[in-house]
């Protein structure tokens, strides 16, 4: 089967995406706007001597059938740790872990309520259960079998994950664990359907464990590395530092791309690993996505999530296990710190998740701090953002480990960016809703087509799987 | 359709319909849409009857007979899908309400029908001669007077003495239903294409000269070029005159039959004048002359009475209608067309025919009125028509050019119409079947009297009475 | 009742006899003057004059009209000459339909759109991406139109000359007045602006004076568009308003025929995944009672549903549209607890204006 293939973005997605589909027999390209290849996963936001990734340090979604489909572990992929327990640090009392071990977890909870130690076992697993159920959509293209799964599913679509988490539990400490992942995605956590973010996270898989995070050995710029070489020996050219800036369409067909320096390369076939909106609304003439569609697109999501990096000289007490440490005093806060990023403004309680790295070099330790929600348009200009949001970050996190501040060396921060809106039928829509486009032949591949936003290449395997379908077909 | 036949040709059909009227082609439709072989015989050129338009001025049409005819049931309108077959109606003018009227008319309409579906019953030996009738809609109002109802006397035929007890039945008469668009002719087509659509065969120009019996029933119908045409029924839209003493020898029918046809009254004839004017008159783009105009002049008991002696009354009854006010392309581009319906118009004056000073002075008469109404008629006329009742006799072959078909007096109408024998369809003589103005409903509604003979046919046909 | 009057009012309100108005699209209108009945017939025989100011007008304007126009409708309108229009739909992006109008063409780079419903959002979003500007011209003109076998005849004695084309406009000078003379629906449509929209009023009511023209109310518009087999967005079905409902199709409201497989549209996709068109049909009541939305049976098996349905005084019974997916059966069908028949529309033959160089018709 021969056809050019056109892939635009050398992220994790982007890659896994041209592999599979030079493996299935096709010429691709793969365009890249920056210097080097990763994306989200290349280490790219500097702090003081280090460059780290500017996107989560830790990886969740990671689809074990592509690792084992690409070979990726033989390329040399390996994890140094397998799976971060998260921790909710208190001000009042000792960090609540969750485990594993739900014996563990029972006797860490039992402290705070009797009832929702009993009750946290049956939650996770009545979860872990409809999660389970949940992977024949949420990795299969396909639909639920059984009844009771689809109502609850539906039930879950209406149900807020602030709701959910009040009906289930009664203790603060523990619904404020929760809080950071209800804000996954940019959805507020009062807002019907963000229960199923905490769904769709309890059906991912790393390294075997369901649920779990895992942080690869060398970083997410590990995986980057071995996706790129995999595409490589697969026969994938990829271009960097080319900047795509339109696509053309010749009826309602893609027929190729237009690059930054003006160059025209032809394809049939162009998947797209960036978001929805770049793609619809800045690559196509105005109105071949379809009018409503664009109207859509226009707005983007307000709320969006960054990253800030402290380099430390010395560890603060707070931080000493490997752990996935969430700083949040009150799950009603998250809707409040919700609120005020929507209306643009830096929150003044935002929900940290908090994870340290060593560096094995001078300074030793990195905490690498994810924040939501923070607004993507702030009223602040640039340097009055970044200010008042390193003023609050070092605020709460001084709570729980003073002297913080004091042993700061360096610091990077890297703004939230745009993102596409997040809404209930998206998580749960069909593979085909979420990566065919009106536009025959282009196909979305990266965050854009994952139910919720993760570096997981699982979209990637899925949208090549329909291209080469089509292409095999043939256009008509 | 003209048939050619030669000598003693003899065809065969289910049924055969004298006169291709309103009433005979509704008939030949509605025998032919039920499956049966139907041919509706025309002595004129072309069929309708009474339902033609004439271009009797270049560039100018009207409707010789009448603007507008009674009203076609809305059920039979709608079966024959008159309406998509060109025959569109402007709306009726605004009447008077009479819902009394209107209900005893729609009863009519039931027990005719009623009657029609139901076979004569084989009478029992030594049973009554003439059964009790069930009593007949409308009763009460033939024992009214118009003058006791408060109505004004309807014209088009319908008069008669208002003070006389039993005038009241006169409201039942001709209501009408609005004019076609292009006239009355437009209805005929329609109802043409109707009956051919069906299957029925329309032939024109063959006069039905008599009927031949065959041990009392109607076999066959003799034409005028010496041919017959054989049929199980037959059904004669002519008036009671020409059904009775025309179509059959003067010693075959019993003498008590022949005396009451001889006694059936004739109503009043209408003259009619067709004027072409160059110009609508002055103060005719009055919303009022939309509608039919009555020249509030007559004294109808007047009229009547000098109608009765023979005479041309003095000042007629008139109705002025200003056809082009409601269908402006019956006449030229800025022209006009003007009816002019005078009532109580004698058949033959007391003083012998109708001779040509006899017309011009009727003409004259009308002309006068319409100036009164219309002032600079006269000025602008360009052309004049004038068709009296002898007219009206020769071009239809109605008795007397009685466009009623018989007087719309208390004993002439609902269950004595034409006598109660005969009361709706069927006639003393087996096989043959009454439509046409003499029937019942032949005055009230338009199309319904052919309508309840074909009903009739095909009742009796179902029971076995027809062979 | 809304605060909105068209420029012609003051004469619907001398006319009106029985005070009976309804709202369109925020107007307030006659709903007849004398009785219904009256004014639908006398289109069949004169002319009449409605007032169809209430139509919503938009001008489509910009360097980019012409692609965003031909984007947004179902036909392509680059192939328009200035003052030619085409009847089209517009759908969302499922392919359902949003609307249906008269696209017409009044320079190199603007065009006018008159349909029945608005869709101002949509389409002032959808124009946004193109840069053209949509400016609202309902308020800022009157419409009448003028509809019958007479019409052309009412326009030369009026003075005005040359009547247009089908699916065309143009502007006049009518002795001192400016006035667009166009020919898209039924009849003949005259659009002038408010101030002098009296005066054309008064001239063409004295023009047809010889024309038995009458003033038509809208229940006796829509009784003519029914008869003439013409849909109408709102009154017979509902328009989609959500950007990715499905519902309804073209092809279910049998609207097929107005839209071109081979032009690029909005919704395209949609359209081909819809299947084959199902006609619109006519249904003829044996009864004078409307019958819409009822339930359209045979022995029994239901098949559909009426649309709308009204009372036609020239054929004197109810008539509705319908869709029925396959075919009809001969007899035996019910509407409801009426029986009645299947008729290809339209039912009565459009009452269009005879063309001055016809003869009249021969008598008999």
């Amino acid at each position: 089967m021969s056809g050019e293939v056109l892939v635009i973005g050398a992220g994790p997605s982007g890659l896994a995406a041209a592999t599979y589909l030079a493996r299935a027999g096709a010429h691709v390209i793969v365009l890249e706007a920056e210097a080097e290849v990763g994306g989200r996963c290349a280490n790219r936001l500097g702090v003081g001597a280090f460059a780290v990734p500017s996107g989560p340090p830790a990886l969740q979604a990671l689809d074990p059938r592509v690792v084992k489909e690409l070979k990726l572990a033989r390329l040399g992929l390996a994890f140094a740790v397998r799976d971060l327990p998260l921790t909710g640090l208190r001000i009042d009392g000792k960090p609540l872990v969750l485990g594993r071990d739900l014996h563990e977890a029972h006797c860490a909870i039992a402290p705070l309520s009797q009832r929702d130690a009993e009750r946290y076992g049956e939650f996770r697993r009545s979860q872990f259960d409809l999660a389970r159920a949940m992977r024949a959509v949420w990795w299969e293209d396909g639909d639920l079998a059984r009844e009771e799964h689809r109502r609850e599913l539906h039930r879950l679509a209406l149900t807020s994950a602030a709701t959910l988490l009040e009906s289930v539990f009664e203790s603060d400490a523990l619904k404020a664990a929760f809080a950071f992942d209800a804000l996954a995605g940019g959805l507020s956590p009062s807002s019907a359907g963000s229960s199923l973010t905490l769904l769709w996270q309890a059906a991912q898989e790393m390294c075997g464990l369901q649920g779990a995070f895992a942080i690869p050995r060398g970083g997410p710029a590990a995986l980057a590395g071995v996706l790129l070489k995999a595409a490589q020996n697969a026969g994938v050219e990829v271009r960097t530092g080319c900047k795509v800036t339109q696509l053309l369409l010749e009826d309602d067909a893609v027929t190729g791309a237009v690059v930054a320096r003006g160059d025209v390369i032809l394809a049939g076939t162009v998947l797209s690993s960036l978001s929805r909106r770049t793609t619809l609304l800045a690559f196509l003439p105005p109105g071949a996505a379809g009018f409503a569609v664009t109207h859509d697109l226009e707005r983007p999501q307000p709320v969006g999530e960054g990253k800030l990096v402290l380099a430390l000289n010395t560890l603060p007490a707070a931080f000493q296990q490997p752990a996935r440490t969430v700083i949040a005093e009150r799950l009603e806060d998250a809707a409040v710190a919700y609120a005020q990023a929507s209306a643009g403004r830096v929150p003044s309680d935002p929900m940290l998740e908090a994870t340290l790295l060593q560096t094995g070099a001078e300074p030793p330790f990195l905490l690498s701090v994810q924040i939501r929600p923070l607004p993507v348009e702030p009223v602040d200009p640039p340097g009055a953002f970044t200010t008042r949001l390193l003023q609050t970050v070092l605020r709460s996190l001084e709570r729980h480990a003073p002297e913080l501040t004091a042993n700061v060396a360096s610091f990077g921060l890297h703004p939230p960016q745009p993102c596409d809106r997040l809404t209930a039928a998206h998580i749960t829509a069909s593979w085909r809703e979420r990566i065919l486009t009106p536009v025959r032949g282009l196909f979305l591949c990266g965050d854009a087509a994952e139910p919720v936003p993760a570096v997981s290449c699982r979209a990637a395997r899925i949208a090549a799987g329909f291209a080469a379908a089509e292409m095999k077909r043939g256009r008509p | 359709m003209v048939l050619r036949r030669g000598n003693g040709v003899r065809l065969r059909y289910d049924a055969c319909i004298i006169g291709a009227g309103a009433d005979g082609l509704a008939a030949g439709a509605w025998l032919a849409a039920r499956g049966l072989k139907v041919v509706v015989v025309e002595r004129d050129s072309h069929a309708g009857g009474r339902c033609a338009t004439r271009q009797f001025h270049p560039g100018f049409r009207a409707s010789p007979f009448a603007d507008e005819l009674p009203e076609i049931p809305p059920a039979i309108f709608r079966a024959l899908d008159l309406a998509r077959r060109g025959a569109v109606f402007s709306c009726a003018a605004e009447p008077e309400p009479q819902p009394e009227a209107d209900a005893i008319r729609a009863q009519l309409l039931a027990r005719v029908f009623a009657d029609a579906e139901t076979p004569p019953q084989r009478r029992p030996l030594f049973a009554p001669r003439h059964a009790r009738m069930r009593p007949w809609p409308g009763e009460d109002l033939a024992a009214r007077s118009l003058a006791d109802c408060g109505a004004a006397v309807p014209l088009d035929g319908g008069l008669c003495d208002p003070s006389l007890a039993g005038s009241a039945i006169a409201l039942l008469a001709g209501v009408s239903a609005g004019m076609p668009a292009g006239g009355l002719g437009r209805l005929a087509e329609a109802l043409r294409a109707a009956a051919e659509e069906a299957g029925a065969e329309i032939s024109c120009g063959l006069e039905v000269t008599d009927i031949r019996r065959k041990r009392g029933r109607a076999v066959a119908a003799g034409l005028a070029d010496g041919s017959e045409i054989a049929a199980r029924a037959f059904i004669s839209t002519l008036d009671l005159r020409r059904t009775f003493l025309s179509l059959f020898a003067w010693n075959e029918l019993p003498r008590a039959l022949i005396d009451l046809v001889g006694a059936f009254r004739a109503a009043p004839g209408t003259a009619r004048l067709l004027l072409a004017l160059a110009a609508p008159p002055d103060g005719s783009h009055n919303e009022a002359w939309r509608a039919p105009v009555r020249v509030a002049s007559a004294n109808a008991a007047e009229a009547y009475r000098a109608w009765r002696a023979g005479t041309v009354p003095d000042r007629p009854p008139a109705t002025l209608r200003l056809v082009t006010a409601v269908d402006p392309f019956m006449a030229p581009q800025g022209c006009a067309t003007l009816t002019v319906t005078l009532g109580a118009i004698p058949h033959t004056p007391f003083d012998g025919a109708w001779t040509h000073d006899k017309r011009n002075k009727l003409r004259d008469a009308a002309l006068a009125i319409a100036e009164q109404a219309l002032p600079g008629t006269i000025a602008r006329l360009k052309a004049v028509e004038m068709i009296v009742p002898p007219d009206v006799e020769n071009q239809l072959a109605l008795s007397e050019g009685d466009l009623m078909g018989g007087d719309l007096s208390a004993t002439q109408m609902l269950g004595f119409r034409p006598f109660p024998e005969c009361a709706g369809t069927r006639t003393p003589v087996e096989g043959l079947y009454l439509a046409g103005p003499s029937s019942a409903l032949g005055p009230l509604m338009t199309c319904a009297a052919g309508v309840a003979a074909a009903t009739a046919v095909l009742a009796d046909m179902d029971a076995g009475r027809l062979r | 009742m809304s605060l909105l009057a068209t420029p012609f009012h003051a004469r619907a309100a001398e006319l009106s006899r029985n005070n009976v108005w309804e709202t369109r699209n925020g107007f307030t209108l006659a709903s007849c003057y004398g009785r219904t009945d009256d004014e639908a017939l006398a289109a069949r025989f004169g002319a009449v004059l409605a007032d169809i100011s209430w139509h919503w007008r938009i001008e489509i304007a910009g360097l980019r009209a012409v692609e965003f126009v031909s984007r947004l409708f179902t036909r392509n309108p680059a192939s328009l000459m200035p003052g030619m229009a085409l009847e089209a739909l517009w759908l969302n992006d499922a392919g359902a339909v949003r609307g249906a109008g008269t696209l017409a063409r009044t320079g190199e780079d603007s065009f006018r759109l008159v349909a029945a419903l608005e869709d101002a959002d949509w389409i002032a979003r959808a124009a946004r991406l193109y840069g053209v500007t949509i400016a609202d011209k309902t308020a800022a003109e009157g419409g009448l139109a003028l509809i019958g076998p007479a019409a052309s005849k009412v326009l030369d004695a009026a003075g005005l000359d040359g009547a247009p084309e089908p699916m065309s406009a143009r502007r006049v000078s009518w002795r001192g007045l400016d006035v667009t003379l166009s020919r898209f629906g039924l009849g003949y449509e005259l659009w002038c602006e408010p101030d002098i929209a009296l005066i054309a009023w008064d001239r063409l009511v004295a023009a047809g004076q010889g024309w038995a023209l009458r003033p038509a109310g809208q229940a006796a518009l829509d009784i003519l568009e029914f008869e003439s087999g013409l849909m109408r967005a709102g009154r017979d079905y509902r328009p989609a308003r959500d950007g990715f409902a499905p519902q309804p199709s073209p092809q279910s409201l049998g609207l097929g025929g107005l839209v071109d497989r081979s032009h690029i549209f909005n919704g395209r996709a949609g359209v081909f995944a819809g299947g084959p068109d199902s006609p619109l049909s006519g249904v003829l009541l044996d009864g004078e009672k409307p019958v819409p939305g009822a339930v359209l049976t045979h022995q029994g098996r239901a098949l559909g549903r009426t649309l709308s349905s009204r009372f036609s005084p020239a054929m004197r019974c109810a008539i509705a549209f319908a869709i029925v997916p396959g075919t009809w059966p001969a007899s035996g069908l019910m509407a409801g607890t009426m029986p009645c028949r299947a008729a290809a529309l339209p039912f009565l033959p459009i009452p269009a204006p005879m063309d001055a160089t016809e003869p009249s018709p021969a008598a008999v």
